[in-house]
């Protein structure tokens, strides 16, 4: 069992970036939770480990993450943060709503290594995001989705291949990409209760695969498939990441559709483009389904 | 016997058991000559030796006749229960109903080596995209598909969220693959905050109440499907029962484990010592039984013990064993190279630990089921685990890890730097697949390494 590169990655980042008062981590997989773990003792700064529950069939579950947002908000006032009024809060959910209705809006319009860019950009410096910078189209190619876990740089080297190969990611389903924006806002009942509000946008819509059940993300891809058109799906998956590997099986089965399973390898991580292997295989897939 | 036992090769065992039926052995309904269970297709049975003793005899027949007694119970009545992953926490609940009887299907880890992988639970399991990559424990899919070696579960449950991704990952796959599982949640444990109401669990870690509350609240739905499953409900008086029998239990074992660790001879091998731990998990499907032969075995390490007999040297390398191994072979070949076990974390110290008898039943078993090792950090199991060595006087620690378990990527790593750092004793790591065969030189090599070390350092 090796060290998943993600959880890896954000590790050497934790470690040599510095420049932060607080790290957060969730316990979303096994790895993330045990790197945030060893980290903890090896810091500077506070980290705070979010409790992610996979299990959602029951209240339980629902109430346990209101209450880890509860205890988030308590961990930022001990860093000297204010807490926010109801109405704060609520506007700046309202501000992060609108900036994903912004990029969302975007989408059709944009190639997928573009909308990458944009989600990156999102991710890195909130709500900021306006879209113009991102030059629409050319929206060409074999229309295909992209699935599997976080982002890291290779990922962007990935997209790019694919889409001056012929290919046109017009649904990326990975970690970090449009599969994870929360549900819509009901801004009346966010005014009221944020937390709750918070709550019911993020749990109980967001489609994983480390959910228990899983049957999120199945309905999820069941939806968008087909209303974008999608003629074949690449898993991106990071290796030793046992929950992605454990559903290639049933996503064969489910989507109906040409899946390549692509656990990307060492080379693909260095940082100098993509390897030969990945490159091979991308180009096969493109040919097959063409 | 007179003189120090000597352990035995299956071959051997047929001799030693023809000579105990001729001194008119008593054996339960499920003994019997170990060689059947090799004839029957448990092949490594072949290649591993045994304890000598009539209550080993016991010991073996009772774990490998498992599948008998869950079919017989079925064919009296009773539900099955498949508790998956919480090692140690439903089948207290279940048992404490005399409807139900709860088995761990996990326990299937086993069969490939058993078997020498002359089995296509692997292959099944391959078939189904769970690979190479992942922990053995994916044997387990394919028993329940082939059904040959355990009865399907009426009822499934599994623990999930501070789990190891490995099995909430097969867990699902065999919930997509139409076998329905009630998924309970099972939080990460932290350290309470400044403020927080906490308590201590038994072991010594600690969990908010808040934790303990919600725990509670996802251990009530297993009780009331259990119930459901019973058709009488499972109530706190029957809990209490329940969880005074399972202490039971864990205190024979508790006492075993300190008789045997601290002996200054060891008095039982490595191998029967880990089935005898593992007997916590669900009573080998048969509570009365099972500690009934706990109670027999103890009492032969205790004769053993007082007469200053023991089954290795008296030199032997003192080692703290982390985590359970896939062959259960190595544990042999680990005395055969010079070393004992002094201490053990299998990863179920919370089955160990006794539950407590003095607050509601619903709570205590929430409190133990947040005490187990793979729901907190590292650094806690580390913790246990110092405390341990210190009281079983080991000297070295072998880390053994679980091929493909994804916990085995860090938790090693840190376990390891805290040891040497607390306690400055020698550390090594190893990885143990199913049949390990292959792999016996470079075993050899490391376990020789910190034997070695281990005897030098007694020297100077």
């Amino acid at each position: 069992m090796g060290i998943c590169p993600f959880a890896g990655a954000f590790a050497d980042q934790v470690i040599t970036r510095g420049g932060y008062d607080a790290v957060v981590a969730t316990t979303l997989c096994d790895q993330m939770r045990r790197v945030a773990g060893a980290l903890e003792p090896r810091l500077p700064v506070p980290l705070f480990l979010f409790n992610l529950p996979s299990t959602w069939e029951h209240e339980g579950p629902e109430r346990l993450y209101r209450d880890e947002l509860a205890r988030f908000g308590l961990f930022l006032s001990t860093l000297g943060g204010i807490p926010p009024s109801r109405e704060k809060l609520a506007n700046q959910m309202l501000l992060y709503a609108r900036a994903r209705q912004r990029m969302q809006s975007l989408r059709a319009s944009l190639t997928g290594t573009s909308f990458l860019a944009m989600l990156a950009h999102f991710h890195e410096n909130g709500p900021t995001v306006k879209g113009e910078e991102y030059i629409p189209g050319p929206r060409r190619g074999l229309p295909l989705a992209i699935i599997g876990g976080p982002a890291l740089a290779c990922f962007h080297h990935i997209f790019q291949f694919i889409e001056e190969r012929g290919g046109l990611i017009v649904l990326d389903g990975t970690d970090t990409g449009e599969r994870s924006f929360p549900g819509p806002f009901d801004m009346d009942r966010a005014r009221d209760d944020p937390i709750g509000e918070l709550t019911k946008a993020y749990f109980a819509t967001i489609p994983h695969p480390f959910r228990r059940p899983n049957t999120f993300l199945y309905s999820w891809l069941r939806k968008e498939i087909p209303e974008r058109d999608v003629k074949g799906v690449i898993l991106l998956r990071h290796s030793w990441c046992d929950i992605w590997h454990a559903e290639v099986m049933e996503l064969r089965k489910s989507i109906s559709l040409p899946l390549l399973d692509l656990e990307l390898n060492n080379e693909d991580y260095d940082g100098a483009g993509i390897s030969c292997r990945t490159a091979n295989r991308i180009l096969s897939f493109l040919e097959v389904i063409e | 016997m007179n003189g120090d036992p000597v352990r035995l090769s299956l071959d051997q065992w047929d001799t030693r058991y023809e000579e105990l039926r001729a001194g008119g052995l008593n054996e339960p309904h499920y003994g019997g000559p170990l060689r059947r269970h090799a004839d029957g297709g448990d092949r490594r049975l072949c290649r591993i030796t045994f304890d000598p003793s009539k209550a080993a005899l016991r010991l073996w027949n009772f774990l490998l006749t498992e599948e008998e007694r869950l079919r017989s119970a079925r064919s009296g009545g009773k539900k099955i229960v498949g508790a998956m992953k919480d090692l140690g926490t439903v089948p207290v609940m279940a048992f404490s109903s005399p409807e139900l009887v709860a088995f761990y299907p996990d326990g299937a880890w086993w069969l490939p080596c058993f078997k020498e992988l002359n089995t296509d639970l692997l292959s099944t399991a391959d078939s189904l995209g769970l690979g190479e990559a992942f922990c053995p424990v994916r044997a387990m899919v394919g028993a329940f598909i082939s059904e040959k070696h355990f009865p399907l579960p009426d009822f499934l449950t599994c623990s999930v969220g501070a789990t190891c991704d490995d099995f909430s990952a097969i867990a699902q796959r065999l919930h997509s693959l139409g076998f329905p599982i009630l998924w309970w949640e099972m939080p990460h444990r932290r350290p309470p905050g400044n403020g927080e109401a906490s308590d201590i669990l038994p072991g010594g870690t600690a969990a908010t109440r808040g934790q303990i509350e919600f725990v509670r609240s996802e251990l009530e739905r297993v009780r009331e499907a259990l119930g459901n499953l019973a058709r009488e409900p499972v109530d706190d008086a029957a809990l209490s029962r329940g969880i005074r029998a399972a202490n039971r239990v864990r205190r024979c074992i508790g006492e075993l484990r300190h008789m045997v660790f601290t002996a200054p001879r060891c008095p039982l091998p490595a191998l029967e010592m880990l089935i005898a731990e593992m007997m916590a998990l669900h009573f080998c499907s048969d509570r009365d039984e099972c500690l009934a032969v706990l109670e027999e075995l103890k009492d032969e390490v205790g004769r053993r013990v007082t007469t200053g007999h023991g089954i290795l040297d008296r030199d032997a390398a003192r080692l703290f064993w982390v985590n359970p191994v896939a062959d259960l072979r190595v544990m042999n070949l680990l005395e055969e190279w010079g070393g004992r076990i002094c201490g053990t974390d299998y990863l179920f110290f919370h089955a160990l630990d006794e539950i407590p008898e003095d607050i509601s039943p619903m709570d205590a078993l929430a409190m133990m089921a947040l005490a187990d090792p793979m729901t907190g950090s590292a650094a806690d199991r580390a913790r246990r685990i110092i405390r341990e060595i210190r009281l079983f006087g080991a000297e070295g620690l072998v880390i053994s890890r679980i091929p493909g378990a994804s916990h085995c990527a860090t938790e090693g790593i840190e376990i390891a730097a805290m040891i040497r750092r607390e306690l400055g004793i020698p550390v090594t790591e190893i990885e143990v697949p199913p049949v390990a065969d292959s792999l016996s030189p470079v075993l050899r090599n490391r376990l020789e390494a910190i034997i070695e070390v281990i005897k030098e350092r007694r020297v100077s």
